[in-house]
């Protein structure tokens, strides 16, 4: 057990210091930096052009790739994730509030998906074939193959046509800068479902379809008939010895889908204006911001390898044929 | 005795005179303010209104009415770049002097300007008793601090506009609104406007700055002075526009009066009427559309989208606000060949002259104007617009723009240029013509549709045009190193060719691209021809008349070199011309005061132009 926790760890340590490799490459490939994306904004007023090796000098993008990298890496391991060149703050400062909204917003809507996924997933396994599992695997695939940002503009139009005055965003302009109360909680309840509702659907579809492919496959093991000629009641054999070896695949997804908590929002973020990584993750990379874009692919990878790290100790718990290897 | 009585009948009407004149004067000093600054003198948080104006405030006769205190106008802004949005709309960096709503420049910041020993020496008077934001008087100090911190090596400001004619060492201060510039040539103070003011709180500024406050590093000023950039330090820095910003986040910025402003109505009024103006914050201008029609904005100019028209047509009662079409500054985009392109035979095609007619004439603007304006722009030549000091007539407009296929192919073949493997494009040396038409993907030079409708319909007449839709740094990447061979882009100084010289010569710095014909072509300007490709004979012509244009300081003998240039241009297609462009703003149907349209646009700084500080809300 003990091998198989240091095994996965050092490998996650090099698959980090790979991904910051990667990271800063994929960052520095498009053309130009941040002094040519200011010089493409000031538009034809602009006289920066002229000021262009000024602001290299001073961002310090005159020096050349290899130790921009190296002088990042040593500051990210000492917890500083650099500089913002487009706020002129300590990158850090940029993210912190926008961190807690998405997680509020990813962890609900991913309770959500998963709760409701798999009672569905179940639903579907036990009653294969029925009406309702053709509604529901009809529903996955749809929810499965719109893009969330599509449904977002759907019920955005929706909303607005219908004359509610939602036009996206956390809370209406009066409570924008008013401080808590009740009346703003409600008000944020107002908005807040659409973001869940929006991301939860595509979540939702492929736990769906998981859960019940999984169980179906359990649902036809010999040990599953072992179990239902010993005579014991249906639902025993389906929560304590179908389910439990069904879940598996659903665990490994939940490693998988951590990085979603900051990458599955993004389009929705800018189509519902939300104040989240998103649409700051978005300019960032537009704008060549490489040290806060190269902040959020940073924590999408760590996100992504604690992800990992936390299933694969799941799985082991779960499943002793794992811990065993 | 007799004489007596005459002395006495004249002191008494001297008395009278005298009475009367008091009498006005009493009466012209009895401003009014806005509600929420009476509550603030009553508290004792800010002087009496006699003391926060100048003796002689601007008076501004409101368009149609004077109007009434209060309301907040909500709109969107799209984030740290975008600081003009709040700079045109009156919430920083108030200008020397702009552009009014008849298009004609006048003094704000400034009383007057004249011009010494040739146009060598540029005198600004300041208007008198001006004061900051903050209460601090204004004075040319802060333009003379502004000036020399352009210029120094330790902060990456913009140096263009007026900063960089000015010889710093020379500047001579007559007294607190009297300072002296030497110039480096003469130099139309309006070819400023499009720049950002050289006005800067120096009071507040030295603080911050190293050179006399040694705790402090030049990146504590530059983040104080936050140029062309929003941030928190716009909360704290003084300003002396109408509006400032009183509170920041990246989701919003709110801007209240300015209880200092120094303008106010024909009937005493303190400006500006609006209390407030709220920009929020969107990720995407793709959302604006659901914004307005839910009734969430209020004035909208910057961002909004000419393609979203029928929308906003059709949602104008759900919304309560109208749709406003306005006149462009800038002509629509054109196609703009590459002089100095690698290919030497499409160089040698693109410059002649017969080769750019029938491209141009192989162009049906009337379906750009259709598909693409919704017939709200006019097919338009190589020329400035009609309200232009430069315009050289409807026939230099008109000139090479009608859409006639069968000419532009008799041209095409007298060329030489034939058809030879029968695949519908023309080959020169048994290459296809083909031009690669870059544009920019975000919509900064236009709709990318333009171009591909022009490529669509040269296809008629046997060219083949590819459109290369690409990221905007990375077609300054290609302009740099001279591998595009032609894109579409708009076209700037449709009103003022000469405040925008770029766009009507290659006179421009080689590493000032925008509107290039040709990087190339501007070094060899730059260098007097001992580097980069020389350019045709007719836009060294046009080059050397634009030089004497920017040194002419006579409006009129200006507008007459202007006019030979726009011919010049006209004749010979300096780019291929399409249309002339429009653009919309969204208004609430209670906001008042604003003209039925506007011109739009860089040149006019829009809507500084229809001055927000007299727009008001009728209940």
């Amino acid at each position: 057990m003990s091998q198989y926790l240091v095994q996965r760890f050092v490998w996650m340590i090099i698959t980090f210091f790979l991904a910051t490799l990667l990271i800063f490459t994929i960052i520095q490939l498009s053309p130009g930096d941040f002094v040519t994306y200011i010089v493409s904004q000031t538009d034809t007023t602009g006289g920066l052009s002229s000021a262009a090796t000024k602001l290299r000098e001073y961002y310090g993008l005159d020096k050349p790739i290899y130790q921009q990298y190296f002088q990042w890496l040593y500051k990210i391991l000492r917890g500083d994730f650099g500089y913002s060149f487009l706020y002129r703050k300590p990158v850090i400062e940029v993210m912190r509030s926008e961190i807690l909204w998405t997680l509020v917003i990813t962890i609900l809507s991913f309770t959500f998906a998963w709760v409701v996924g798999s009672v569905i997933g179940i639903y579907s396994a036990l009653h294969k074939y029925s009406v309702g599992d053709y509604i529901f695997t009809a529903l996955g695939f749809l929810g499965l193959s719109s893009p969330s940002f599509f449904i977002a503009m759907v019920i955005i139009y929706i909303l607005i046509s219908a004359g509610t005055g939602i036009s996206g965003g956390l809370f209406s302009e009066k409570f924008v800068a008013a401080p808590w109360s009740w009346a703003k909680f409600i008000d944020l309840l107002k908005h807040l479902w659409i973001p869940i509702v929006v991301i939860s659907i595509s979540n939702m579809a492929e736990v769906i379809r998981i859960m019940r492919g999984s169980l179906l496959e359990v649902l036809n093991q010999p040990y599953i008939q072992a179990a239902r000629a010993k005579g014991l009641s249906e639902r025993v054999v389906v929560m304590r010895h179908a389910l439990r070896n069904a879940v598996n695949p659903l665990i490994s997804l939940i490693g998988m889908s951590a990085p979603k908590l900051i990458a599955g929002i993004v389009q929705t973020a800018v189509v519902l204006n939300l104040p989240v990584v998103g649409p700051t993750y978005l300019v960032a990379l537009m704008s060549q911001d490489v040290y806060l874009a190269g902040a959020y692919l940073l924590l999408t990878v760590i996100l992504l390898l604690v992800g990992n790290f936390i299933a694969d100790l799941a799985l082991a718990w779960i499943d002793p044929r794992i811990r065993y290897d | 005795m007799f004489v007596k009585k005459k002395r006495l009948k004249i002191l008494f009407v001297g008395v009278m005179v005298l009475i009367l004149l008091m009498g006005i004067k009493t009466n012209a000093i009895e401003y009014k303010e806005a509600p929420m600054l009476v509550e603030l003198v009553k508290a004792d948080k800010l002087p009496p209104l006699k003391e926060r104006l100048p003796q002689k405030p601007v008076i501004v006769k409101p368009l149609r009415e004077v109007g009434k205190y209060g309301g907040t106008i909500r709109t969107v802004f799209t984030g740290v770049a975008d600081w003009w949005n709040l700079a045109r709309f009156g919430v920083r960096d108030e200008p020397l002097l702009y552009v009014n709503r008849e298009g004609k420049v006048v003094p704000n910041l400034l009383e007057k300007w004249e011009y010494l020993d040739n146009g060598k020496i540029l005198k600004l008077y300041l208007r008198k008793g001006i004061k900051w934001s903050d209460g601090y008087p204004f004075t040319v100090d802060d333009i003379i601090y502004d000036l020399e911190l352009r210029q120094n090596p330790n902060l990456p400001l913009e140096s263009a506009g007026l900063a960089s004619m000015v010889e710093v060492k020379g500047i001579k201060k007559i007294d607190d609104y009297t300072v002296e510039l030497p110039l480096k040539q003469p130099y139309p103070i309006e070819f400023t406007i499009p720049y950002t003011p050289t006005v800067s709180p120096k009071h507040y500024l030295i603080k911050y700055d190293p050179r006399y406050n040694p705790k402090a590093t030049w990146a504590d000023l530059e983040k104080a002075l936050s140029p062309q950039r929003n941030s928190e330090a716009l909360v704290d820095k003084p300003e002396l526009t109408p509006w400032k910003v009183v509170e920041y986040s990246k989701t919003r910025i709110v801007a209240e009066r300015n209880p200092y402003y120094w303008k106010v109505d024909s009937a005493g009024n303190q400006l500006p009427y609006i209390d407030r103006i709220i920009f929020t914050y969107v990720a995407s201008t793709d959302i604006i559309p659901a914004m307005v029609k839910a009734g969430q904005i209020d004035f909208q100019e910057r961002h909004i989208s000419l393609q979203d028209y029928s929308f906003y047509k059709q949602n104008e009662l759900s919304g309560n606000y109208r749709t406003v079409v306005l006149q462009q500054c800038a002509l629509g985009p054109n196609i703009l060949l590459n002089y100095a392109v690698k290919d030497e035979d499409l160089q040698k095609l693109f410059r002649n002259r017969d080769f750019r007619i029938a491209l141009s004439i192989g162009i049906d603007r009337e379906a750009i104007n259709r598909a693409l304006y919704f017939g709200l722009a006019e097919p338009w030549g190589r020329c400035p617009l009609k309200n232009s000091y430069a315009f050289p007539g409807e026939r230099f407009a008109k000139l090479y723009i009608e859409y006639d296929p069968d000419r532009a192919n008799k041209i095409l073949d007298k060329l030489g240029l034939k058809d030879t493997n029968k695949d519908g494009i023309r080959e020169i040396n048994g290459k296809p013509v083909s031009i690669i038409i870059d544009m920019d993907k975000g919509g900064g030079g236009g709709p990318v549709q333009v171009a591909e409708l022009i490529a669509a319909q040269w296809r008629k007449i046997g060219i083949q045009a590819i459109v290369n839709p690409i990221e905007r740094s990375l077609m300054l990447a290609r302009w740099k190193e001279n591998s595009h061979q032609a894109f579409a882009w708009q076209i700037e100084g449709g009103l003022d060719p000469a405040r925008m010289a770029f766009a009507w010569s290659t006179i421009a710095p080689p590493d000032f691209m925008w509107s290039n014909v040709g990087v190339p072509l501007q070094i060899w300007e730059a260098t007097n021809g001992k580097e980069g490709i020389e350019p045709p004979d007719f836009i060294k012509e046009i080059n050397r008349l634009m030089k004497q244009a920017q040194v002419t300081l006579d409006r009129n003998k200006r507008a007459s070199l202007l006019k030979k240039i726009a011919r010049l241009h006209a004749e010979n297609l300096y780019t291929i011309p399409t249309t002339t462009y429009v653009g919309i703003a969204v208004v609430s149907n209670k906001l008042q005061n604003i003209p039925d349209s506007w011109l739009s646009g860089m040149d006019v700084l829009s809507p500084r132009n229809i001055e927000p500080w007299q727009f008001f809300y009728k209940e």
